[in-house]
C-alpha cells in the first residue's frame, strides 16, 4: 500500500508538472489536455531521465531520476508557466469539476487495477520474466544505453523506453522490482482510463460547442463526463465476443449427445476456434472452464491460419483487457497511454493546427521545421518509435492522415492536397528520428520488410467474434450517418475505386511472388545464363513454399485464389467501411464559420486508418523471425482495437447531436448488444484470475513466489547484487521458462538468458555465436585453462550454481574452487567471483 | 546600514588584505600539500578517479567541473585534488573588500583577519570535501544581492545550487528564507528579476546557446553528472533519518564550536555596533540557526560548523571594532588596569594548567594547595581592585580586554594547530578520522612493490573487509586493488590490508609477514563529549592537543616471497 501511495504522489506531481505544458500546447482545446497531463509529464521526465543517461550527464540512479524531475518543472516553468501563471490558475478556478473528474477516474481504475494485481502478483510464465530482466537490466546497468540482460557485452536491442519509466519509478519510489512491475501495469491502465476518458470528452466538448456556440453548461458537461466513461470501458473493460461464446459452450448450446459422451456439433466445428470445436466439460455450467487449463487464454487466439499441408499457424489476437489480466508487461500495453495521447494531438492538430500559409516543396519543409507544433507532435509521434515501434508508422500515418483530411475539408478535395501532405511527412519524420536517434541507432531490427499474404485470409466470423461490440455500435453510426448524407450514388464510384485499388494491390503482390517462379522455371532462357540469379530464386521460392507447406508454386496459386473468393465477406465488408468513410468525409467541410463536423470528421478518420489497418494482413505481413503472420495481425488489430473502441465511444457519446430518436433507440439497441457480449469475457475471466478473491494473499511483490519456492537462491541472489555490477554465469535454457533467472532478479548481465528471444530481438545468431555451448563447456570442464579463456572472453565475473546449473550441467566445480573466490554458499547455492 | 562614500583607489587596507591573501594562500598549500588524506575525501577520490561510479558521490557538481580539467593536466595528487577549496577558502579573505562602503574599511579588515585565523575556515580550505567552494560563492551571491546586481546573482545563484552539499543544504534554506523576506520588502521581486533575465537571455540566445553547448560538452567530456546535485539532496533527505554516529553526536558540535573558536565569547561580553544592528540581526540568528540545525543534522561533520564561525567572525569584527570605537577616548586612563589584568589572567590560567597537570600525573598535595592559594590571591585582587578605582564599569572594561587578549592568544595557539603542520594531526578533531600512518603504509608497499621485480607476482594489493577509504585512496592512487572478500591466496598478491590478524585465514599468515598500522585515530573524548568536561582527558586535549586516542589498526601483509 505504501508503495502505491508513493506512485500516486509521484504521478500527481508529474501531473502537475506537466500541466502547464498541456496548457501552452493545447492552448485553443477548452479542456487544455488536462487529462493528458500525466502522459505527458511521464513521456518528458522519461525522455530527460533517457537522453541525460546516454549523454552522461544524468547517473542512473534516484539523483538522476530526480534531475529529470527537475528539469521538467524547469522546462514547464520556462515554456508553460511563466507567462500563463495567471490564466492557468483561472482556468484551474472555472473547471474544477472536469479536473476533479479526471483524477477521480485515474485514482479509481489505479486502484482497481492494483488490487487485481495484488490478488495475483506472480511474475512467472508468459514474457514476464523478459520484461523483468529488462526492467532491472536497466535500473542496475551503470551506463546508458542498457545492458541486455540475456546477452552480456550487448545493449539492448529493443524498444525499451517503457522499461526505462519503471526504473526510473524504481529510482524515485524506492519500490523493488517485482512491485514495480505490477504498478506499473495499474499505472498504465489508469492512464489508458483518464486519458481515453479526456479524449472523449475533448470530442464531445467540441462537438457541443459547435452546435450550441454557447459556454457549455454545467448539466452538459457532467452528461459529457459520464459518457466519456465509455471510451474507458470500451478500450479497457470489454472484451471480444469469444467470452460470450465460451459462456454458450461450457452451457452446452449447440451440441448434441453430450450426455452420451459423444459430443457433436457443426456450429463449433464451422465456428473452428480451438478448444470451442471439443466438447465442453460435464457438469454444465454457465460459468466457463476448462479441467487443466486456462479457458481466458483462448480469446487471444482466435483467429487461425492453415498452411496447405494443414498445419495450424498460431496467431496472437490480444486486445487489451487480455493483456491486463495477463498482465505481461509488453511493449504494445506500455505505449497504450502515449497512443492515447497521439490520437489526442492528432485530434487537436486536425482541428486547430492552420495549414493554409504552408508552401509544397522544401521552403514548405523549411516552413514546417521552425513551426512548434511539429515539434511537438514529432516528440510525441516519434515515443512511439521507442516505446512500441511497430505502433509508431501506424500514428505517423494518423497525423498524415489528420493533416490530409484537415487540407481536404478546409481547402478542397485536389490531387496536390497528397504533395502538400508528403511535404508535411518528410519534416516530421524528421523531427521524429531526429529526436530519437540514439535510440534508432543502438537498435537492430527484426523487422525483415514486407511479404505478401498468399493463402492466410481471416475469416468474417472469426473477425466478428473479434471485434463485434465495436463494429456494430460503429456500422450503426455510420448507417446513420450514410442515411443523411446527399448524393448516396458517389458512394458505389468511391467503392468502385477502391475495391479497384485493393485488386491492383493483390494482384501485384501475388506478381511479385509469382512471377520470379514463372521466369526461373524458364528452363534454358536468358535467365537460367545469368550465374547465380537461378539459383536465389530456387532457394526465395523454398522458403516461401515452406511457409504455406505448398509443395509448388501452381498449387500456392490456386490454392490463394480459392481461399480468397472462399469467404470474401470480410474483405468486401472493410472495403466498405473504409469507401464509407471516405464517402461520408466528402460529404463534410469545415470552415471557420460552420464546422458542426470536425469531431465526426475526425473520428471517420480513425475508423477509416482502423480499418486499414484490419485489411493490411490480408495482403501483406511483416517478415520476422517467425516467417508468418503472428505478430502482424497480433500489433495491428491490437490498434484496430483501440481505434474502434475510440469510434464506439464516440458514436454512442454523440448520439444526442447525430441521431435522431428513432435511430437514437436502434443505436442503443445494438450498443447494448455489444457490450453485453463485450462484458461477459471480463467478468468471468476476471474471477477465474483472481480466484474470485478468495484465498487471497494479498501482496504487490512479483517476486514473492521465488522467494517462496526458492528461498536459497533468492537469498544468494540478493547478496549478488550487493557485489559490484558484472557479468554472471548461469545455466542457459529455452524461453519461457525459469533459465535466465539470476540475470533477471539481479539486473546483472548473463552470457546467454533466452536464446529465442535474443534472436528475435537481433533478427539473427550473429552476436550469440557460440555463447551457449561456452556456457556448457564452462560449467562442466575440468580444466582450468579452458574455464579462465571463457571467462576472460565474456568478462565474467561472478559464476552462480544453482539447480538448475547442477540439473542442466555435470558441472565440474574443482576448477572453481581451486581458482576463484568464494562469495556465497549456503544449502547446494554457490557464487564464485572472478577478477578479469 | 553605513553611510555609502565611493572609494575606488587603492588604500593601505586592500594592500594589507592582498597580503593577508597571499600569505593565507602560501600557507595553507604547504598545510594541505603535508596533510594525510581524511575519510571524507578518501571515499570522494576514489569516486571521482578511480572508480568512477556514477551512483557514488564525487563531489559537489562545481567541484567536479574545476577539478577534473586540473586532473586531466596536473594529475591526481592530494594537493591537486584539495587546489580549489584552498584556493576558495583564501579568495575569501578578499570579499571583505567588496562591503567596504557597506561596513567600512575597519570591520572588513577585522573582518578578513578573523577568516584567516578561524579553524574551522581553515579546516574547509584544506580538504578537498569541505565547504570552501560553496562559502565562497555564497559570499559572493550574498555580496552581489547587496549590490544589487541581481541579473549577476541570478547565475551565482545557479552556481552556489552546484556547489551544495551536505549541510550546505540547510544553509540555502536559511538563505531562501532571508531571501523571500528580502524579496517581501524590496520593491523589485526577484520574479520580475528573472523575467527581465529571460528577456535579456532571449536577445542574446546564441551567445547562451553556444555557452550552455559549451559546458554541457565539457561536462560530458569530462563524465561530470549534472544529477549530482539531486544527488545530495536525496542523501540529505536520507540522512534524517539515521541516526548520529559514535563521536558525532548533536553535543558535540556547540563545545567544539567553543574548543575552537575562543574568540566567540566575545560575542558574550562585547556590545552591540547599534549602526549595524540589523546585520546583528541577520548574522545572529544565521548562527543560532544553522548551530541548532547543524547539531541537529545526524548526517553533518565537525567541518560543517564552518556556517556557524563564518556568520560569528563577521560579528565579533563588528563587535571589536565596536571597542575599539568606544574605548578610544578613555585609552590613556585605562590603559595600566587591563595590563594588570592581563597579568593576572595569565596567572590564573597558569594556576590552573599545574591544577590540571597535577591533578593528571597524580603529583603531591602542596603544589595544588600553592594553585589554590594562587587562585584566592586573583580574587582578592581583582576585589582591591574594583574597590580603588574610579567605576565598576572601569574594571569591568579592563577584565573585559585582559579576557579579549587572552581569547586572542588561545585563538592564536588553535589556529595554527589546526593547520596540522606541528603537533599531532590525529588529534585535530577537524580532520574527521585521520590517517595517522599513510606514510607509513606507502613507504612499506613501495618497498615490497620495488622487490616485486622478476617474480610472478602481480601488482596487486588484495583488500579485505570495508576498509577506510583514505587507505584504501593511499593505495589505490598506485596500486591495483582487489577488494573481494575472498580467501587469501598467497601466489596472487604481493601485499594485503586487513582489519585485523585474524581476518587472513591460516594458510594465508604462512606465506606472509604481518604488520600493524593506525588507519584511523581521533581523541576518546569525542564519544561521550559533555560527560568527558569534567574529564581531565578533555582539558588535557583542549590545552595540549593530548588525550587518548581512539586508534583503529589494520594490518599490512607483505609476501614473504619478496623478504
Amino acid at each position: 500500500m505504501n508503495d502505491f501511495l508513493i506512485w500516486l504522489i509521484i504521478v500527481e506531481i508529474i501531473s502537475i508538472l506537466a500541466f502547464p505544458l498541456c496548457f501552452r500546447f493545447f492552448n485553443l482545446s477548452p479542456e487544455r489536455g488536462y487529462a493528458f497531463s500525466k502522459v505527458l509529464g511521464l513521456l518528458v521526465w522519461g525522455y530527460f531521465f533517457w537522453l541525460g543517461n546516454i549523454t552522461g550527464l544524468l547517473s542512473n540512479n534516484s539523483a538522476g531520476s530526480l534531475c529529470a524531475l527537475l528539469v521538467l518543472a524547469l522546462f514547464s516553468w520556462l515554456v508553460g508557466l511563466r507567462k500563463n501563471s495567471a490564466d492557468l490558475l483561472t482556468w484551474l478556478k472555472t473547471n474544477k469539476r472536469l479536473v476533479a473528474f479526471s483524477e477521480l477516474v485515474f485514482i479509481l481504475f489505479f486502484l482497481t487495477w492494483t488490487v487485481v494485481r495484488a490478488a495475483n502478483p506472480e511474475i512467472i510464465g508468459t514474457e514476464k520474466p523478459m520484461e523483468l530482466a529488462f526492467i532491472n537490466s536497466i535500473f542496475q546497468t551503470p551506463s546508458f544505453p542498457p545492458s541486455d540482460p540475456w546477452l552480456s557485452g550487448y545493449a539492448i536491442s529493443y524498444y525499451y523506453f517503457g522499461y526505462v519509466l519503471v526504473a526510473a519509478f524504481m529510482h524515485l519510489a524506492g519500490s523493488a522490482s517485482g512491485v514495480a512491475f505490477n504498478l506499473a501495469i495499474s499505472l498504465t491502465f489508469a492512464l489508458v482510463a483518464s486519458s481515453s476518458s479526456g479524449l472523449l470528452v475533448s470530442l464531445l466538448m467540441m462537438k457541443d460547442r459547435e452546435i450550441s456556440d454557447q459556454d457549455i453548461s454545467k448539466k452538459q458537461l457532467n452528461r459529457i463526463l459520464v459518457i466519456s466513461l465509455l471510451a474507458a470501458v470500451m478500450i479497457l473493460l470489454l472484451g471480444n465476443a469469444e467470452g460470450f461464446l465460451e459462456m454458450l459452450h461450457s452451457r452446452g448450446f449447440f451440441w448434441e449427445g453430450l450426455a452420451e459422451g459423444k459430443g457433436v456439433s457443426p456450429f463449433w466445428q464451422w465456428l473452428d476456434i480451438k478448444d470451442l470445436s471439443d466438447a465442453p466439460a460435464l457438469p454444465l455450467d454457465w460459468r466457463p472452464g476448462r479441467p487443466g487449463g486456462t479457458w481466458w487464454w483462448r480469446a487471444s487466439r482466435v483467429l487461425q491460419d492453415y498452411t496447405m499441408d494443414g498445419q495450424s499457424r498460431e496467431i496472437i489476437n490480444e486486445f487489451p483487457f487480455f493483456s491486463y489480466l495477463l498482465a505481461d508487461l509488453h511493449p504494445h500495453v506500455l505505449a497504450m497511454p502515449f497512443v492515447i495521447l497521439v490520437i489526442y494531438a492528432g485530434w487537436y492538430f486536425f482541428q486547430f493546427y492552420p495549414v493554409s500559409h504552408k508552401r509544397i516543396g522544401f521552403r514548405g519543409i523549411f516552413d514546417f521545421l521552425k513551426d512548434p507544433p511539429v515539434w511537438v507532435l514529432g516528440f510525441m509521434c516519434g515515443s512511439l518509435l521507442f516505446i512500441n515501434t511497430w505502433d509508431f508508422p501506424i500514428y505517423f500515418g494518423l497525423i498524415c492522415l489528420s493533416f490530409l483530411f484537415s487540407i481536404l475539408l478546409k481547402h478542397g478535395w485536389e490531387g496536390k492536397r497528397l504533395l502538400e501532405t508528403i511535404m508535411f511527412a518528410i519534416p516530421l519524420g524528421l523531427v521524429c528520428i531526429l529526436l530519437y536517434s540514439p535510440f534508432i541507432l543502438s537498435l537492430s531490427s527484426q523487422a525483415g520488410g514486407l511479404l505478401p499474404s498468399l493463402i492466410f485470409r481471416t475469416r468474417t466470423v472469426h473477425f466478428l467474434v473479434m471485434f463485434f461490440p465495436q463494429l456494430i455500435i460503429i456500422l450503426g453510426f455510420l448507417i446513420m450517418m450514410f442515411k443523411k448524407a446527399e448524393n448516396k450514388q458517389v458512394m458505389l464510384k468511391i467503392f468502385g475505386t477502391i475495391l479497384g485499388i485493393a485488386l491492383i494491390i493483390w494482384l501485384v503482390s501475388m506478381a511479385v511472388i509469382f512471377l520470379p517462379y514463372w521466369i526461373s522455371n524458364q528452363a534454358g532462357g536468358w535467365l537460367a545464363r545469368i550465374s547465380g540469379i537461378n539459383d536465389a530464386f530456387n532457394n526465395t521460392q523454398q522458403g516461401i513454399l515452406g511457409i504455406y507447406g505448398a509443395n509448388d508454386a501452381s498449387h500456392l496459386l490456386l490454392e490463394t485464389i480459392s481461399r480468397t473468393l472462399h469467404d470474401p465477406i470480410l474483405l468486401i465488408l472493410l472495403l466498405i467501411l473504409t469507401a464509407a468513410c471516405i464517402f461520408i468525409l466528402r460529404t463534410k467541410r469545415i470552415t471557420s464559420t460552420q464546422s458542426t463536423s470536425s469531431p465526426d470528421c475526425y473520428i471517420l478518420i480513425l475508423v477509416f486508418l482502423a480499418t486499414l489497418l484490419a485489411l493490411f494482413p490480408e495482403f501483406f505481413y511483416l517478415r520476422d523471425q517467425f516467417g508468418w503472420r503472428m505478430n502482424t495481425i497480433f500489433k495491428f488489430y491490437f490498434q484496430v482495437w483501440v481505434l474502434y473502441s475510440i469510434a464506439a465511444a464516440f458514436a454512442l457519446g454523440s448520439m444526442n447531436w447525430n441521431v435522431r430518436k428513432v435511430g437514437r433507440v436502434f443505436l442503443l439497441l445494438i450498443a447494448a448488444l455489444g457490450l453485453m457480449t463485450g462484458l461477459v469475457y471480463p467478468l468471468f475471466s476476471l474471477l477465474d484470475k483472481t480466484n474470485s478473491f478468495r484465498q487471497v494473499d494479498w501482496s504487490l511483490d512479483g517476486n514473492r513466489y521465488f522467494e517462496l519456492t526458492n528461498p536459497t537462491e533468492y537469498i544468494a541472489i540478493e547478496q549478488l547484487t550487493g557485489l559490484p555490477y558484472g557479468v554472471v554465469a548461469e545455466a542457459v535454457g529455452g524461453s519461457y521458462s525459469g533459465y535466465g533467472r539470476v540475470s533477471r532478479m539481479s539486473g546483472y548481465p548473463t552470457v546467454l538468458g533466452w536464446p529465442g528471444h535474443e534472436l528475435q530481438w537481433r533478427g539473427g545468431g550473429t552476436e550469440i555465436g557460440s555463447r551457449e555451448g561456452d556456457v556448457r563447456l564452462l560449467f562442466e570442464t575440468s580444466d582450468w585453462a579452458t574455464a579462465k579463456l571463457i571467462l576472460d572472453q565474456y568478462q565474467i565475473s561472478y559464476v552462480f550454481i544453482g539447480t538448475l546449473e547442477r540439473s542442466t550441467y555435470t558441472v565440474s566445480e574443482d576448477k572453481f574452487v581451486s581458482n576463484l573466490a568464494l562469495v556465497f554458499n549456503r544449502e547446494g547455492v554457490v557464487i564464485y567471483a572472478y577478477r578479469n | 546600514m553605513k553611510t555609502a562614500k565611493p572609494n575606488s583607489t587603492i588604500n593601505a587596507n586592500h594592500l594589507l588584505t592582498i597580503v593577508l591573501f597571499l600569505f593565507t594562500f602560501a600557507f595553507r598549500l604547504l598545510a594541505a600539500s603535508r596533510l594525510n588524506v581524511t575519510i571524507g575525501e578518501g571515499s570522494m577520490f576514489l569516486n571521482l578517479i578511480k572508480t568512477q561510479e556514477t551512483t557514488s558521490y564525487q563531489g559537489a557538481l562545481l567541484y567536479q567541473l574545476l577539478t577534473k580539467p586540473l586532473v586531466a593536466f596536473f594529475g591526481d595528487s592530494t594537493l591537486v585534488l584539495r587546489f580549489w577549496t584552498i584556493l576558495a577558502s583564501s579568495l575569501l579573505i578578499i570579499l571583505p573588500l567588496f562591503l567596504l562602503e557597506k561596513i567600512g574599511n575597519r570591520v572588513a579588515l577585522l573582518f578578513s583577519i578573523l577568516i584567516v585565523l578561524d579553524p574551522f575556515q581553515i579546516a574547509n580550505g584544506l580538504q578537498a570535501h569541505g565547504h570552501a567552494i560553496t562559502l565562497l560563492i555564497l559570499s559572493i551571491v550574498v555580496v552581489l544581492l547587496l549590490q544589487k546586481r541581481l541579473g549577476v546573482f541570478i547565475w551565482a545563484l545557479m552556481g552556489l545550487l552546484f556547489s551544495l552539499q551536505g549541510s550546505a543544504f540547510l544553509v540555502l534554506i536559511l538563505l531562501v528564507g532571508f531571501l523571500i523576506v528580502l524579496n517581501k520588502q524590496s520593491r523589485e521581486t526577484f520574479g520580475s528579476v528573472i523575467d527581465n533575465e529571460v528577456e535579456a537571455m532571449k536577445k542574446k540566445a546564441s551567445t547562451y546557446s553556444i555557452a550552455a553547448f559549451v559546458l554541457l560538452l565539457i561536462l560530458f567530456l569530462f563524465g561530470i553528472r549534472i544529477s549530482d546535485p539531486a544527488g545530495e539532496i536525496i542523501s540529505f533527505v536520507n540522512s534524517w533519518f539515521k541516526s548520529y554516529s559514535n563521536g558525532n553526536s548533536a553535543q558535540l558540535y556547540p563545545l567544539v564550536l567553543m574548543a575552537y573558536f575562543p574568540l566567540i565569547f566575545v560575542l558574550f561580553f562585547a556590545r552591540k555596533n547599534q549602526e549595524l544592528a540589523i546585520l546583528h540581526k541577520y548574522f545572529g540568528s544565521w548562527m543560532v540557526l544553522a548551530l541548532m540545525l547543524i547539531s541537529l543534522y545526524p548526517g553533518h561533520q565537525l567541518l560543517d560548523l564552518v556556517w556557524v564561525s563564518y556568520p560569528a567572525s563577521f560579528l565579533i569584527a563588528l563587535r571589536i571594532d565596536a571597542i575599539i570605537k568606544t574605548y578610544d577616548p578613555e585609552l590613556k586612563k585605562t590603559v595600566p588596569y587591563p595590563l594588570i589584568m592581563l597579568c593576572l589572567l595569565i596567572s590564573l590560567v597558569i594556576c590552573a594548567t599545574i591544577l590540571l597537570y597535577q591533578t593528571r600525573l597524580g603529583l603531591n598535595v602542596s603544589g595544588s594547595v600553592i594553585s589554590l592559594i594562587s587562585l584566592l590571591a586573583f580574587l582578592t585582587v581583582i576585589a582591591i581592585i574594583i574597590a580603588t578605582s574610579e567605576s565598576l564599569h572601569l574594571t569591568a572594561r579592563a577584565l573585559g580586554s585582559a579576557i579579549f587578549i587572552v581569547l586572542l592568544v588561545f585563538q592564536l595557539t588553535f589556529s595554527w594547530r589546526s593547520t596540522g603542520l606541528t603537533g599531532d594531526p590525529a588529534g585535530e578533531v577537524l580532520w574527521g578520522g585521520y590517517f595517522e600512518d599513510a606514510d607509513l603504509l606507502e613507504k612499506n608497499l613501495y618497498s615490497a612493490y620495488s622487490r616485486r621485480k622478476g617474480t610472478e607476482i602481480p601488482a596487486v594489493v588484495l583488500l579485505k573487509g570495508n576498509q577506510n577509504p583514505a587507505v584504501k585512496w593511499v593505495i589505490a592512487s598506485a596500486f591495483e586493488i582487489d577488494e573481494y572478500p575472498v580467501q587469501l591466496k598467497g601466489k596472487h598478491y604481493f601485499a594485503a590490508i586487513t582489519g585485523s590478524a585474524d581476518d587472513m585465514t591460516v594458510n594465508g599468515t604462512d606465506g606472509y609477514y604481518g604488520q600493524d598500522f593506525i588507519a584511523t585515530s581521533y581523541p576518546l573524548w569525542t564519544w561521550q563529549p559533555w560527560r568527558e568536561l569534567l574529564n581531565t582527558d578533555f582539558w588535557s586535549w583542549a590545552v595540549w592537543r593530548q588525550g587518548q586516542m581512539f586508534k583503529e589498526n589494520d594490518v599490512l601483509w607483505v609476501n614473504k616471497i619478496l623478504f
